[in-house]
């Protein structure tokens, strides 16, 4: 098999599993709901500091659901050693790194948009065609940020109190990702599109960085002792 | 050969010696507060760059330290290349926390806050996150090796904030100053001042070599003393 039919198949396994349960993409979706309700009743119906303040939550929102859904991804690997078993039948180890990435992105682009949605009615954003843009930013700033969440997951897969060292590793590293995520997306509200054209390239290395150190370090992160 | 090695191997253990390093931080201390005249815009405040340059420095050579040390593991597994990664990832968050501090002091005493979300202040509180969650990675691990081998991956992931720490005063606009020596062109700094503050960088970096020495010996004996202790029954 090649290498790209193994992270088809690694992939759909996961996007499978998470469509039966729905225990990732719904728990991140509630956080990521709960927090947009929770900024809107801490900052009051000032409606423009509201639309001011919407890429940040989401963008935030969006890390911490990122905890959450890495973490149940992971533990449903880890469950009944599956880990390990499937790290001896891939012939290529990038190959688990890689479907980690895109199934990670998958949910994460899709939960994403789902906030933006919501902010679009809980926020009072204008629809506008130029919002469109947002489209790349989303995916962008999901492969990203799944490139990081799949290597620092199997960083921390050996650690002693590995659900309080996931954040405290996963989210610094992510800074980057949401400067240039929130970068991006004010500049879009703003209808500055050639901005966001700059911070969206800007992203694209970021991701195609990380995501190549993720290829490269997988194996040194990942194998089971 | 052998004898040019030697020579090295000396020169090494003199530069990385405690005396050295102490003689020279009493020189730098003398030099930056009586040797050199205050900055004629902020006073005798200014004076404390002689601590909080050397520290940013510092911080920057000590997790590129960690980089090829973890860089080392991943392609020759041994212990010795992972204790001299530690050591100064330990030795590098202690002085990105000593350039806070100071930043803080000297920023109050120039901004009139002890803290602003400027990109460059925000980017160094992040590596210094990014360094506490690598000593935390290192203490939640017990096998060895494996410790070895996962803080060698954070070690080189993480370094790809250092570049986003120095330029950031360069991509976004903030109360910090952009890079005033190391920068295009000639270096916008008094040339009296200039060279204590190089004083004063070369004496903190001797501190750091005497520190890395004396911190990856530590753990050196204190893995000898593991290998050979017997597990009590």
């Amino acid at each position: 098999m090649s290498l790209a039919t193994d992270v088809a198949a690694l992939a759909a396994k996961d996007i499978r599993i998470e469509l039966r349960t729905r225990q990732a993409s719904g728990a991140a979706a509630a956080l990521g709901a709960i927090a947009l309700v929770l900024v809107g009743l801490a900052v009051g119906p000032d409606a423009d500091r509201l639309r001011q303040l919407a890429p940040s939550v989401i963008w935030i929102a969006l890390l911490f659901a990122t905890v959450t859904v890495a973490d149940r991804f992971e533990r449903i690997d880890r469950a009944d050693d599956a880990f390990s078993a499937l790290w001896l039948v891939a012939a290529d180890r990038r190959a688990i790194y890689l479907a980690k990435v895109v199934s990670l992105t998958l949910v994460l682009g899709l939960l994403q948009l789902g906030l933006w949605v919501l902010a679009v009615v809980l926020l009072d954003l204008t629809l506008r065609v130029e919002l469109l843009a947002l489209l790349p930013i989303v995916w962008l700033t999901a492969w990203s940020t799944a490139s990081v969440g799949a290597l620092a997951l199997a960083l921390v897969s050996a650690a002693a109190h590995r659900m309080l060292l996931l954040p405290v590793l996963l989210l610094p590293l992510l800074v980057p990702t949401l400067v240039a995520g929130v970068g991006a997306s004010v500049a879009v509200l703003d209808g500055r599109i050639v901005d966001a054209g700059g911070w969206g390239t800007m992203l694209s290395i970021e991701a195609a960085l990380f995501c190549g150190l993720g290829i490269l370090l997988y194996e040194a992160a990942a194998t089971p002792e | 050969m052998t004898g040019l090695s030697d020579l090295a191997r000396t020169i090494g253990r003199v530069a990385a010696s405690g005396s050295v390093a102490g003689v020279a931080l009493l020189a730098t201390v003398t030099i930056g507060l009586v040797g050199v005249p205050a900055d004629a815009a902020q006073g005798d405040v200014q004076r404390i760059m002689y601590v909080h340059v050397p520290s940013a420095w510092l911080a920057y050579l000590a997790f590129f330290v960690t980089l090829v040390g973890g860089v080392l593991y991943l392609w020759r597994p041994n212990l010795a290349y992972d204790r001299v990664a530690a050591a100064s990832a330990e030795i590098g968050l202690m002085f990105t926390g000593l350039a806070i501090l100071s930043g803080a002091i000297w920023g109050k005493a120039t901004w009139g806050k002890w803290w602003d979300w400027d990109p460059r202040l925000t980017t160094t509180a992040i590596l210094f996150l990014i360094y506490a969650g690598y000593l935390l990675l290192r203490a939640s691990i017990v096998d060895r090796h494996r410790r070895a081998r996962l803080s060698a991956v954070l070690g080189i992931v993480g370094f790809v904030n250092v570049p986003i720490v120095h330029f950031s005063v360069v991509w976004w606009r903030g109360l910090h100053q952009p890079p005033t020596v190391i920068r295009p062109g000639d270096p916008t700094i008094d040339h009296l001042l200039l060279a204590a503050l190089l004083a004063s960088v070369a004496s903190f970096t001797l501190l750091y070599a005497w520190l890395l020495r004396r911190r990856t010996e530590i753990d050196t004996l204190r893995d000898r003393a593991d290998l050979t202790l017997e597990p009590i029954p």
